[in-house]
């Protein structure tokens, strides 16, 4: 008689693998940002210049608050003729440096329009992680010379390509925001968070990848057009470690539109001065007829 | 040429850099004296009042006002003056957009037939004291946004809450947008709510009387401040005038300081926009003159009155 053992060992073992795959999102990486410590950039309140300069301050730090070490940064930065485009006659620059112990603060100054994209590394538990994020700096100051163009290749760290569907400098909640993984190094898919847990939102596929849609914000829409707050993109990496991508959103600026309402509100004023306007104009030919009368 | 005709015809050509401008690159930036509306997509030009709200005035905090922004507050600041001193209320008359909108309206009116509204004196007056408060509101909302006494979401709030150019004039550059309520939350509801009651009441009281939003303009009031450096003028030689009241009844703008005066030659008040109409119609040879720098460009003569009612004949 034949044992039924290694039968049932071996669609265990199937069944344990279909599982693994599909919790890691069918790639074979399972890294869970709720439970596993990540890497990632936060804004802090930039300082204010008053010679027109704009700056933005970042700090290097880990989600579950535990110290970072080996923590270093590059950004390119690409200065920019207008809000959109790109200033040809500049050349894109390389700037690149590291961490001391203690304080992982990144402050970029600018006295040009400058777009950069900035990312970090830095070690967590014996596993290196990285972080990615982007900004869009304003200055108008001769002050702060501009980025000297060059600076060598450009790292070559795992990271995402970002795209959304809005203007990229006013991301907010109901665009949708696609991360797709640069070159072949087995980035897993994404997982969208908040500071604290899991952000609210719908994940999409779309032409250019994996997209996440971030739900409103009751709080974001009581607080004013310029108030934002974080998401961050996180996906696992082969050796354990992770990348995230840090974006700020604001509330959805045409989210609350109903033009139909407002068209009622308009159409009901105009009609309701309209009628005031008409009676007053009969009073009035009314009593210049009483007039000519009398 | 008229002044009228040649009004019209710099009031469509204004219209047309103003609203579609930015499409091809023409960029006069925020110090425009007249309602030159920012959220037409593709202006060419941006009203001074929004920039003054804003980013070029009063919505700076006081801590970044002694530094660049200041001094870009006052650059733009110093823009509008020269461009007011050099034109004054020409920029009324004979520029500014919202003012021709209005204009249609009332040429749409006289074609349908129907008559239209004039305002007593003292009704003018009393109407008259809106057009400060306005002004105060515009300047006091910015600074009460930064002092966290109002909400942010009244930022910009003339803008936002009581002018008619905002939903309107973007119509023109394709944009119904500005009709929507923005129900995002209660001070959005509000802000907007008010802005569309604002906006169709007056589009229905502009039918009905030329220039009706014209008195409650506060940028009318800004540039009448900025009269003692402003090089053109309306003056009248008093003992020129026959009295007839002509200057009264053209003026859509219900001004009487020009037919009354008798002794002083500054006739310029707040609510002249300095249109033209009188002295195209005064038919006193030299009574009525637009001068700049003390130069006249336009002098009422009985041929320019004469030929103006042959040609009101011929239409």
């Amino acid at each position: 008689m034949r044992s039924s053992a290694p039968r049932v060992r071996f669609f265990s073992a199937l069944a344990t693998a279909v599982l693994l795959t599909v919790m890691s999102g069918g790639t074979g990486l399972a890294f869970d940002p709720e439970t596993e410590g990540y890497v990632r950039w936060e804004f802090k309140p930039p300082p204010r210049h008053k010679n027109g300069a704009a700056s933005v301050s970042l700090n290097l730090v880990s989600s579950d608050g535990k110290p970072l070490s080996e923590a270093s940064w590059y950004y390119k930065a690409t200065p920019l003729a207008s809000f959109r485009m790109v200033d040809d006659s500049a050349g894109t620059a390389i700037v690149r440096g590291s961490f001391g112990d203690g304080d992982n603060t990144l402050t970029i100054d600018s006295g040009v329009y400058l777009f950069v994209e900035l990312m970090g590394t830095a070690v967590l538990d014996g596993k290196r992680h990285y972080a990615q994020t982007h900004g869009l700096l304003f200055g108008e100051s001769l002050a702060v010379e501009p980025p000297e163009p060059g600076g060598g290749p450009e790292p070559d760290w795992p990271s995402f390509a970002f795209s959304g569907s809005g203007e990229i400098y006013w991301p907010q909640t109901g665009h949708t925001f696609v991360l797709s993984p640069k070159g072949d190094r087995g980035i897993g898919e994404f997982t969208a968070m908040t500071p604290t847990g899991k952000a609210l939102g719908e994940y999409v596929d779309t032409d250019g990848g994996r997209g996440f849609v971030p739900a409103t914000d009751k709080e974001l829409n009581a607080m004013g057009a310029t108030a934002s707050k974080p998401v961050f993109f996180v996906a696992g990496i082969p050796d354990g470690g992770s990348v995230s991508y840090t974006i700020y959103v604001h509330r959805s600026r045409y989210g609350g539109e109903k033009l139909n309402l407002g068209f009622v509100v308009f159409s009901s004023t105009f009609v309701g001065t309209s009628f005031v306007l008409i009676l007053f104009f009969r009073r009035r030919r009314v009593l210049r007829h009483v007039a000519q009368e009398s | 040429m008229s002044l009228k005709s040649l009004r019209l015809l710099v009031q469509h050509a204004s219209f047309v850099v103003l609203i579609y401008g930015g499409r091809f690159g023409v960029r006069l930036g925020p110090g425009v004296p007249c309602f030159a509306c920012p959220y037409v997509n593709g202006c060419g030009g941006q009203c001074y009042l929004m920039g003054l709200q804003g980013y070029i005035g009063f919505g700076i905090s006081a801590a970044d006002f002694w530094g660049f922004e200041g001094a870009r507050a006052l650059f733009w600041f110093l823009v509008f003056v020269v461009l007011v001193a050099l034109l004054g209320k020409l920029w009324c008359g004979f520029v500014c957009p919202f003012g021709l909108f209005q204009d249609w309206l009332t040429m749409l009116r006289r074609r349908l037939g129907f008559s239209g509204l004039k305002i007593a004196p003292e009704t003018m007056a009393k109407l008259g004291i809106v057009k400060y408060v306005l002004l105060a509101w515009l300047v006091l909302g910015p600074i009460m946004i930064n002092l966290g006494i109002l909400h942010r979401d009244f930022y910009l709030p003339f803008c936002q809450m009581f002018c008619p150019a905002k939903p309107i004039l973007p119509v023109f550059g394709g944009e119904l947008r500005h009709f929507a309520l923005d129900v995002t939350n209660l001070v959005t509801t509000i802000v907007t709510s008010t802005s569309l009651a604002v906006t169709g009441g007056t589009l229905a009281a502009m039918f009905a009387r030329p220039r009706f939003f014209c008195v409650f303009c506060p940028l009318l009031a800004m540039i009448h401040f900025l009269k003692p450096v402003t090089l053109l003028a309306l003056k009248k030689e008093p003992a020129l005038c026959h009295g007839c009241g002509t200057c009264r009844r053209v003026c859509f703008m219900d001004v009487e300081k020009v037919w009354l005066e008798k002794a002083e030659s500054d006739v310029q008040c707040v609510d002249c926009v300095n249109c033209g109409e009188c002295v195209d119609s005064c038919s006193a040879s030299g009574a009525l003159r637009l001068t700049f720098a003390g130069k006249p460009l336009a002098k009422s003569s009985r041929a320019r009155s004469l030929g103006l009612k042959k040609h009101r004949g011929a239409a």
